[in-house]
């Protein structure tokens, strides 16, 4: 039986170790951080703390609208279908035939 | 300890302001830096820095940590500016790419200087040249020291494709870079 090293062929044989490093080491030599100016950070620091407080307070807004609509809506529609429901069993009650009114000949036919 | 700290922030950030701030402040050094690499202009970086971050407070509502950290999310929002970045310059052509940082070693013979200086352009250029997703990579592993997941996220690749590319990439820098300079590191 052959091992698993002699059955696959190796494709590709991995980079030496001190050799990544050293391609590392020129990598990150030639990319020293940057910086950006401390104005910019400054500038767009305050902007976007602005931006979000207009983004949060119009979320918070929309979510109020929601959440009141949702209660007012789902409040009008309850009492809406406590009507039908009232309305509903009480014609249900009118429209049945009272059993006095069956009259006993009309059930026994000669 | 710190995980915690920051897992703590961004929840606050989802709704306060302030906290945003302090999230910004956090990244923003990074991104930029991201940012400059590709485009290697201060202005065009400073311009994809702020909409990197705009688009983060749009999205920040919907972030939820399930597999991708923070850092990678937002670096995903950065990379995908940077992948329009390139679509754009491709069309226009013209645009300068800034790219020598002066290199000021007064301990260096002028001779020495000199040579230095023409090997760093030479890198640079041969940097500048990699295609994007190489030059992304090389950035997010060398210099953010972000694992093979991350930068699976940010690239929008899976980890076993990150990995062959990696091995691309340095194989090819290997190829490219002059014989002896890596003995010299």
């Amino acid at each position: 039986m052959k091992s698993r090293a002699q059955r696959y062929i190796v494709l590709q044989e991995s980079m030496p170790a001190e050799e990544e490093q050293a391609l590392r080491q020129v990598v990150v030599c030639d990319m020293p951080p940057v910086v950006p100016s401390p104005a910019f950070v400054e500038q767009l620091g305050s902007d976007l703390v602005a931006e979000a407080r207009r983004h949060y307070d119009v979320e918070q807004r929309r979510h109020r609208v929601t959440w009141t609509v949702g209660l007012v809506g789902g409040g009008a529609l309850s009492v809406v279908g406590g009507v039908a429901l009232w309305f509903f069993v009480w014609r249900k009650r009118a429209i049945a035939p009272s059993p006095v009114a069956v009259s006993p000949v009309a059930a026994h036919p000669a | 300890m710190e995980q915690d700290e920051e897992r703590g922030l961004i929840t606050r950030a989802q709704s306060d302001p302030e906290a945003f701030g302090e999230l910004y402040r956090r990244y923003v050094g990074r991104i930029y830096n991201y940012n400059y690499r590709h485009t290697g202009n201060p202005i065009e970086a400073e311009d994809l820095t702020s909409r990197t971050f705009y688009r983060t407070l749009r999205g920040i509502k919907s972030y939820r940590e399930k597999g991708a950290s923070f850092q990678a999310w937002l670096f995903r929002i950065a990379h995908n500016l940077v992948v329009n970045w390139y679509r754009d310059i491709s069309r226009h052509p013209s645009v300068a790419i800034d790219t020598a940082l002066p290199f000021h070693s007064p301990a260096r013979a002028p001779n020495d200087y000199v040579e230095a200086q023409e090997e760093r352009a030479l890198l640079q250029q041969m940097l500048a040249d990699l295609p994007e997703d190489r030059k992304t990579l090389l950035i997010l592993k060398f210099v953010e020291q972000m694992s093979n997941i991350e930068i699976a996220v940010v690239m929008g690749k899976s980890e076993g494709a990150i990995k062959a590319l990696y091995h691309r990439t340095l194989t090819s820098l290997r190829d490219m870079i002059p014989e002896g300079w890596l003995d010299e590191v």
